[in-house]
């Protein structure tokens, strides 16, 4: 091999100089890669850590499943040797921390002095570690316990080899709810990135804490809500319990005095020396028979209400004979009070199948009620039809006072009366509609108020399909 | 084999015997010796070399291996001090391989095979290290223990009381330190 001239040892060192560079190059160009790949694997990694919490504070059943997981995960995730809760209690007037018992330890036995002074320890605002972050409401980092001089539990952390520390909140609404705390074996420089990442944990973690306090608030309400009525409802029994005895006890005395009063009246045992006796036992006989009808409404409303109520018969009712009955009694109020009164049986109306007694009653709280209520010079109509739907509409409209929609609520409570100019003239119980409601629900029927302040009331009962029967020899007809 | 080990064993190599011996090698070997710190290559053609390098300068191959991983500790303590960093003897560093050194490994090099190492220590202060790899690189392992104790200023004696090699189904190492300075690192056969 010819020696290299000059010029070619030149160009070798040329050669030789260029190469230098390039490896130079490489070598960059794999660090710079180098150092891409671990920010990209470790920010995947962060993504993955943050999901799974999430997920778990979403799904946890306890906040302690998902602190625990929190803890274990951050601890594989940091390669940190210890993890550990503290929860803050507000018992006192001063918050305090004391541990929850939640504790990931790499090595049990290395580390039970450190567990012992941990999950005794209990901590104030501001003091060690947990005390910091609670004070502060931010995550806190140590370096090394050894050189910290708010760290009361330096000589278990030195004992069992424990070095850097850091801790992060649990956030609940704005408040610190809880501690997690993690420790090293070795001594670690503050990395800002991981801070950051732990006070995000923190906030999801406090997803899951507030959902549970929410689940157990609600929890709490029902459960009261629950008590309240079952007392309410067995309170409610034992007053119509007693109002149904005592109605009975009341009938039987002045069922007498009804009977007296009557004798008297007709003076069956001899004339009335004196006129006005005869004018005082018809106010006795009339005041009687008035008391028995209250007396036998508190006793029907009372038996229904105490759930003792059946239809005492579920007879076939034949409508026309029925309303046309009715209009004699109500026509004659009607007339009293200057009130036009009508009712209308619509052609073909089918039968219903019910209590007599109580449609009846039904009809004339409701059509006394409208004759009440409605001034001199207006008017009040029956009407009963069937609807296509198959059900049986008795409608009783007036054009008296009307309701609002809240005085509607009141005149459906038992003993409710409406306080209005009109209403205070008027004797009664309160007992009308609530009476009504009660024996059209025992044919399940419904009662539809339509009112409206001044513009009169028409109060619709709608009987079930169930209950309208066509008799065969009308069927032709139809 | 991740590039990073046929980059330090160029590196190992040109040190010692020169660059153009690295280029005879690859020659030798049938090699064209493109090789990226962060590229993944056959086990074979580490294995060829090792054969080549064993060949020409008349070492058995497990000598050369371990020769390799000793000589690579350092350069390996020059790229990547952080590991180093929170140690000052060999032992408590072989402890971190697995809970630190490895898991950064697979944080830069996606897919690394890296062991995992089962620690013991026995009643007479020897450490077992045992591990399972899918690879017959014992040596290695051997080697760089040797490499990490000579960083620290420390003697290691390795043993190798089972061996992937012959067939056993892991590897086990028994692994003694003393706090020696060892004799100055030389070149392989030099």
């Amino acid at each position: 091999m010819p020696l290299p001239s000059p010029d070619s040892a030149d160009e070798t060192a040329q050669l030789r100089g260029r190469l230098g560079r390039e490896r130079k190059v490489r070598r960059e160009a794999e660090t710079l890669s180098e150092h891409a790949l671990r920010e990209l694997y470790e920010s995947r990694q962060r993504l993955e850590l943050l999901e799974k919490i999430a997920a778990a504070s979403n799904q946890a059943t306890t906040a302690e499943s998902a602190l625990r997981l929190a803890t274990t995960e951050v601890c594989s995730f940091t390669g940190w040797q210890v993890g550990h809760v503290y929860g803050v209690e507000f018992t006192t007037q001063e918050p305090r921390l004391r541990s929850l018992g939640v504790w990931h330890g790499a090595d049990a036995a290395v580390l039970a002095t450190f567990r012992l002074a941990t999950e005794a320890g209990e901590f104030a605002e501001g003091v060690g570690l947990p005390g910091r972050v609670l004070a502060s409401g931010k995550a806190a980092w140590i370096i090394n316990v050894s050189d910290d001089d708010n760290f009361p539990r330096e000589w278990a952390a030195r004992q069992c080899g424990l070095r850097a520390a850091a801790a992060f909140p649990v956030i609940s609404g704005d408040k610190v709810v809880a501690v997690l705390e993690f420790f090293a074996k070795t001594v670690r420089e503050p990395d800002e990135t991981l801070l950051r990442l732990m006070s995000q944990i923190g906030l999801q973690l406090g997803r899951a804490i507030e959902r549970e306090h929410d689940a157990e608030s609600v929890q709490r309400r029902a459960t009261d809500l629950a008590q309240a009525r079952d007392k309410a409802q067995s309170a409610n029994r034992a007053k119509s319990e007693f109002l149904a005895n005592m109605s009975h006890e009341l009938r039987t005395p002045l069922n007498a005095i009804i009977g007296f009063a009557d004798l008297m009246m007709k003076e069956t045992l001899g004339p009335h020396t004196i006129k006005s006796y005869r004018e005082y036992s018809q106010y006795i006989y009339d005041s009687g028979q008035h008391l028995l009808a209250i007396i036998n409404d508190i006793l029907d409303l009372s038996k229904i209400e105490a759930g003792k109520a059946e239809l005492d018969s579920n007879e076939r009712i034949v409508l026309p004979p029925l309303l046309s009955n009715l209009s004699e009694t109500i026509g004659l109020l009607a007339e009293k009070n200057g009130v036009a009164f009508q009712v209308t049986a619509e052609p073909g109306l089918p039968d219903l199948v019910g209590s007599e007694r109580m449609v009846r009653q039904i009809l004339v709280n409701l059509l006394s009620n409208a004759v009440k209520f409605t001034p001199a010079g207006g008017t009040v109509s029956a009407t009963a039809a069937l609807a296509p739907s198959g059900e049986l509409i008795i409608a009783v409209a007036d054009s008296g006072i009307g309701m609002s929609e809240k005085e509607i609520a009141i005149a459906l409570t038992p003993f409710g009366q409406v306080d209005s100019a009109l209403s205070r003239g008027h004797e009664g119980t309160g007992l009308g509609l609530p009476l009504a409601r009660a024996m059209a629900a025992l044919h399940q029927a419904e009662l539809r108020i339509a009112s409206a302040p001044g513009a009169g009331t028409t109060v619709s009962v709608v009987f079930p399909k169930s209950r309208v029967v066509v008799p065969t020899a009308r069927r032709a007809y139809v | 084999m991740k590039g990073i080990i046929f980059n330090l064993l160029e590196e190992v190599v040109s040190h010692h015997h020169g660059e153009a011996t690295w280029d005879k090698f690859l020659d030798a070997a049938g090699l064209d010796g493109v090789y990226t710190s962060l590229g993944t290559y056959p086990d074979d053609e580490l294995s060829r070399l090792v054969q080549t390098i064993s060949t020409t300068l008349g070492i058995p191959p497990r000598e050369c291996v371990r020769w390799f991983g000793r000589e690579a500790m350092p350069l390996l303590a020059k790229r990547y001090p952080i590991f180093f960093a929170g140690h000052t003897t060999t032992l408590p560093f072989i402890f971190s391989v697995n809970s630190t050194v490895h898991p950064e490994v697979r944080k830069i090099y996606p897919g690394a095979n890296c062991p995992v190492f089962r620690f013991e220590e026995t009643a007479d202060g020897a450490l077992l290290l045992g591990y399972e790899s899918p690879r017959p690189f014992c040596a290695l392992a051997e080697g760089f223990i040797q490499g990490a104790a000579n960083y620290f200023g420390e003697t290691a004696m390795v043993e190798h009381l089972r061996c992937g090699a012959k067939g056993d189904p892991e590897c086990l190492l028994s692994i003694r330190v003393h706090a020696m300075k060892p004799a100055d690192a030389a070149p392989l056969a030099g």
